[in-house]
């Protein structure tokens, strides 16, 4: 009889209950052999990339990230193409190899090695790079166990200075330097990854287990499957890229061990007391008992609802719960929610029914809610609508005279504005159009001078400070205002895409130019572009993200600290504003102060 | 020590001597860290129009009283009225330098105002920037307890009471503690590099040039300067906890920021290490080498062992100088008990300690514990108003006090305060653990579980870890660490160094 091949066991290895078994790349594949399936596995270009710098110009490598993100099976493969011995590979403790006429030593896990031997691959790194370009080392790290190592080595190696300093730029750059090519696997695309991932494993789940009695029969309920039949539709997956994107663009990376454990999740969770299914029978064999099909809907275990709370706090899921999808809301979004039946039947359903909920429970739910004011049932079920009409968002809903948009049920509003206007056009294009530039000055703008500025005012940058400190949150005086409507000139404002080590992951950066070179940068992440996109809009400061607040005012402290140590002070003078708040605009007040001791008005 | 008891007297103090013995004379608690660094820079500037900035053989300072100027900035609140009255030019000129010669006894006079301001909107204009940019306008004080944003040693003047006779220089808020500050600051290694950037910084400063001819423009003939005062009294003449607070202030001066920022965190770091020296001190006389700790708590959610240790070594730390004193007072006692002769006794006393009492005349026999607990009670009642709430006042302005969701105080970092510790602890990047052992390897700030050591009791291990995994969050919210990827997380100074 054929071995019945049990993917959903090793999926769930994946998931994230204390019986972890998927930590280990070694155990991963015994396992998978076991169970009669292959091993789950992704190409996401790196080896070649990887690769193909490193054929045209030969240096040292060190492959550097957080644990799980694959760092020492991307090593392994990097050996195997350069027709290393897998034997060889499994029984050294550090394999060698000679490829192009150079001798090339592998450091699987520099975590992992002796701490004599630690010194030595440094000292010999130092020389490869410095020395003798013959002998070349590639080194799987942890970010931190490196740079420490040098650290701690610097009174007795002095000379590795330059190493450290070289090591810790190249991290920071995520580019190229002359010396070394350095992939920091923190920096690369967790989106990218993550729909080769899914993708990846729904086919594994139609070649494996496309024996579920719930296929044959409609009367037959799989949790899993129902997942798995809503994660093979195009706009759900394009929206679950999107929100992990989004979480690139805040440089919060999602491992490669993380992004399994969230799909794993996502298509076996429960909440109940084992969390997840491991197979399909368990799953149907659970709701024939319950009614509750909701509590086995990836809606929630996306967000690790299925989990204990302190999983919430780590990666995948605090990243993800952050974009508080469930809970971001507009009142004509939970109107129609509520109420859209009415008027709209079969809109309603249209938009909203979907195999995890009943209808009928939930119109019992709002009578409840309308006579005796019972919220709590009616809470979970409103989360739930609501993450049912952002994972299925196709395109606008049109109830009436209301347009619904996904973009009212994420926190990040314009995170599709940041992605199109912003990072696709720089990926083209060296300038984003004026329009956006604009927006960001008024934002600036009004954090800069601490006052709700009139949308006019964004034609020029005001530099504004008070009269104490330049650290402040209220301003008195602008002491300079920068230009960036002009050709040719020698201020503005400038977005730059800062390119990671593939082509999907960048930085981009929001630079101050004048006097022809950069005097201030603000990392513009998503966070901050939301944030600055949202003053723009009305907000107050403090009402979104004191943190960024802060990020804003000690840039605004660079650029002012720039322009006192380098202004022309001939003259001696206070250039005031207030705002006229009826019309939102400025006003000014210039107080001159002559050599002899005369003050008159400018 | 008690040799210096000659020199005490010169300060008419009217209570035994022990506590200025040991410390110094003196700081009062209406002094917060503003007020303590404002009468800092008055003696600096002092001493540095002299050129003699830093001069540890001055014993004696000449405060700038500028009344006129203040006359204008601080005690016109009628300057607003004249100004939106329907007067001609001339007529509101006149109002003006009527009203302000009647303001005080000393009949200043006025007239070359009109002079030198092109009308009376723009002298109004003046005055309110400059009342704009200054510092006490929010409370309630005296107006003579306003003064103007230190911008340069120019625009600086003391603190007087505002009895209209005399305007004497008064000692409430600028209590001594500014000046014993200078002194010790005058006696460490490292202080002519300091000097030669606190000159750039207050005497030579282009960013501020404006704000000194606009004060000038206020100034009149009045050059009122207060005649030569003594300085506080500091016996002891160097110690290492005076060039540990001058390097921190020369890392400090040598960042890469604006002119007027410095005042925060100057005024920060100098009040921490006068309190580190209270403490030092009286750590010193209870014959202990221990390091000052000082376990600090990163808001926690709910009452934990941090905090617990925080408030427990907090009130040994406030109450320290009480213990030092009663150890320091028997000792002087043990050395009197030889002395048969109540006269002898009583001379050694009043030249030494300073004490003298009737009660003592009146007695046939030499009762020593009685005249002890006497000197005590003066002792203790000085120690408690005087000393004992600076630790309070001091760490609560630089924000490493609070009674945050407690009942009583412990050590809580604000934000303000780790601001101040990155910008002078790192030059520009540093690993958030080497950070946190350079905390306490430098200041004794015990935020880690790693450096539990000298907590006498034992404590939650854990609940030190997550108030560490505070101070990174809290440090990640504030823009100053970065954190690439496992244990590669760096706190970051944006600003960096200049010299």
């Amino acid at each position: 009889m054929q071995q019945k091949k049990e993917f959903l066991k090793l999926l769930s290895a994946y998931a994230p209950t204390s019986q972890n078994k998927a930590s280990y790349d070694e155990h991963v594949s015994k396992f998978a052999k076991r169970l009669g399936v292959d091993e789950i596995k992704i190409d996401n270009n790196l080896l070649e990339n990887l690769f193909e710098k490193f054929i045209l110009n030969p240096k040292p490598i060190i492959i550097s990230g957080s644990a799980g993100d694959g760092k020492t099976y991307l090593l392994r493969k990097l050996f195997s193409e350069m027709s290393g011995d897998n034997r060889s590979w499994s029984n050294d403790y550090i394999p060698k190899l000679e490829f192009n006429g150079k001798n090339i030593t592998f450091i699987k896990d520099f975590t992992e090695i002796e701490k004599s031997d630690k010194i030595k691959t440094l000292i010999n790194l130092y020389k490869s790079i410095y020395e003798d370009a013959n002998e070349l080392y590639i080194i799987a790290s942890n970010d931190g166990i490196l740079t420490d190592t040098l650290r701690y080595a610097l009174e007795e190696y002095p000379n590795f200075r330059g190493l450290l300093d070289l090591i810790e730029e190249s991290i920071d750059n995520a580019g190229e330097s002359k010396e070394l090519i350095l992939l920091d696997l923190s920096q690369t695309s967790s989106s990218k990854n993550f729909e080769l991932l899914l993708k990846e494993i729904l086919v594994a789940c139609d070649r494996y287990e496309s024996d579920c009695p719930s296929l044959h029969s409609d009367e037959i309920f799989c949790p899993i499957h129902a997942n798995i039949e809503m994660l093979k539709k195009e706009h759900i997956q394009k929206q679950l890229i999107s929100i992990v994107r989004s979480c690139d663009l805040n440089y919060q990376h999602i491992t490669l061990r993380k992004l399994f454990m969230l799909i794993s999740n996502m298509i076996l969770g429960y909440k109940g007391k084992n969390r997840i299914f491991k197979s399909c029978e368990k799953g149907i064999e659970y709701f024939k008992k319950m009614n509750n099909k909701s509590d086995a809907s990836f809606y929630h275990n996306i967000f690790g609802d299925n989990l204990p709370k302190s999983k919430h706090e780590q990666s995948p899921f605090r990243e993800l719960r952050e974009l508080r999808i469930g809970y971001e809301t507009s009142n004509y979004i939970d109107d129609f929610i509520l109420y859209g039946d009415i008027e709209s039947r079969e809109l309603y359903h249209q938009e909203l029914d979907n195999i995890f909920f009943d209808f009928q429970t939930f119109f019992k739910q709002r009578e409840s809610y309308l006579e005796n004011g019972d919220v709590k049932m009616i809470k979970d079920s409103l989360i739930l609508l609501r993450r049912h009409l952002f994972f299925n968002y196709n395109h606008k809903i049109q109830w009436g005279s209301i347009t619904i948009d996904a973009k009212d049920l994420i926190a990040y509003k314009h995170a599709d504005k940041f992605y199109k206007n912003v990072i696709s056009i720089l990926r083209n294009q060296p300038k984003v159009s004026n329009t956006t530039i604009k927006e960001l000055a008024l934002g600036l703008n009004r954090l800069f001078l601490g006052e709700l500025l009139s949308k006019d005012g964004n034609k020029r940058l005001y530099i504004a400070t008070s009269l104490t400190g330049t650290h402040s949150k209220l301003s008195s005086e602008i002491i300079e205002d920068i230009g960036f409507n002009k050709r040719g000139s020698n201020q503005g404002i400038e977005l730059k895409l800062l390119n990671g080590f593939d082509n999907e992951y960048c930085k981009i950066m929001l630079n101050i130019r004048y006097d022809s070179k950069i005097i201030a940068s603000l990392e513009l992440d998503l966070h901050m572009f939301e944030f600055l996109e949202r003053i723009s809009e009305g907000i107050l400061p403090t009402s979104f993200s004191v943190e960024y607040y802060e990020r804003v005012l000690t840039f605004k402290s660079q650029i002012v600290n720039y322009l006192l140590k380098n202004q022309d002070l001939e003259e001696s003078f206070f250039n005031l504003f207030t705002l006229n708040d009826k019309e939102g605009t400025l006003q000014f007040n210039e107080i001159l102060v002559e050599g002899d001791g005369y003050v008159y008005e400018g | 020590m008690f040799t210096k008891a000659s020199e005490l007297k010169s300060y008419k103090i009217r209570t035994p001597f022990l506590q200025e013995l040991i410390w110094f004379h003196r700081i009062k608690s209406d002094q917060d860290r503003e007020l303590l660094a404002l009468e800092f820079l008055n003696v600096c500037a002092s001493h540095a129009f002299e050129g003699q900035l830093f001069d540890k053989t001055l014993k004696r300072v000449r405060y700038n009283k500028a009344i006129q100027v203040r006359n204008i900035l601080y005690n016109f609140p009628e300057l607003e009225s004249i100004v939106n009255s329907s007067k001609d030019e001339s007529e509101k000129w006149e109002q003006i330098e009527q009203l302000l010669k009647e303001k005080l006894e000393i009949p200043y006079d006025y007239s070359y105002l009109k002079e030198r301001f092109s009308s009376v909107d723009i002298f109004y204009h003046s005055v309110s920037l400059l009342k704009n940019a200054s510092l006490g306008m929010d409370n309630s004080r005296r107006w003579t307890s306003k003064f103007l944003f230190p911008f340069s040693f120019e625009t600086l003047f003391v603190d007087m009471n505002n009895k209209k006779e005399n305007f004497d220089i008064d000692r409430r808020f600028f209590s001594r503690g500014g000046e014993i500050l200078y002194m010790m600051i005058s006696r460490a290694k490292n202080v002519d590099r300091l000097k030669g950037l606190m000159v750039d910084i207050f005497q030579n400063s282009e960013e501020n040039r404006r704000w000194n001819n606009i004060y000038r423009v206020f100034q009149g003939e009045e050059k009122s300067i207060e005649s030569e005062t003594l300085l506080g009294f500091l016996g002891i003449e160097s110690h290492e906890v005076f060039d540990r607070l001058v390097n921190d202030l020369i890392t400090l001066f040598r960042s890469n920021i604006a002119h007027n920022d410095f005042f925060y965190y100057f005024s920060s770091i100098t009040s921490f290490y006068m309190v580190h020296y209270i403490l030092t001190i009286a750590q010193e006389h209870q014959n202990s080498t221990n390091k000052i700790i000082y376990p600090i708590e990163l808001l926690a959610p709910k009452s934990d062992h941090v905090r617990r240790a925080s408030r427990q070594i907090y009130k040994i730390n406030e109450d320290s100088p009480i213990e030092a004193l009663k150890i320091a007072l028997n000792n002087y006692f043990l050395t009197l008990k030889d002395i048969t002769d109540k006269d002898v006794l009583l001379k050694k006393l009043n030249s030494e300690l300073n004490y003298s009492n009737e009660i003592e005349e009146d007695n046939e026999e030499i009762e020593l514990s009685a005249i002890k607990n006497r000197i005590w009670k003066k002792i203790y009642l000085k120690v408690k108003n005087e000393l004992i709430p600076i630790h309070r006042v001091l760490l609560k302005g630089v924000g490493l006090a609070s009674v945050k969701k407690t009942n009583s105080y412990r050590y809580l970092a604000s934000d303000e305060w780790l601001k101040t510790l990155v910008l002078i602890n790192i030059d520009s990047r540093m690993p958030f653990n080497d950070f946190v052992d350079k905390l306490y390897n430098k200041y004794g700030f015990i935020i880690s579980n790693r450096h539990l050591e000298l907590l006498r009791d034992s404590y939650a291990e854990n609940d030190f870890k997550k108030n560490e995994d505070r101070l990174f969050d809290r440090l990640k919210a504030l823009g100053l660490l970065e954190n690439k990827s496992d244990g590669y997380a760096y706190v970051i100074n944006r600003y960096g160094r200049v010299k």
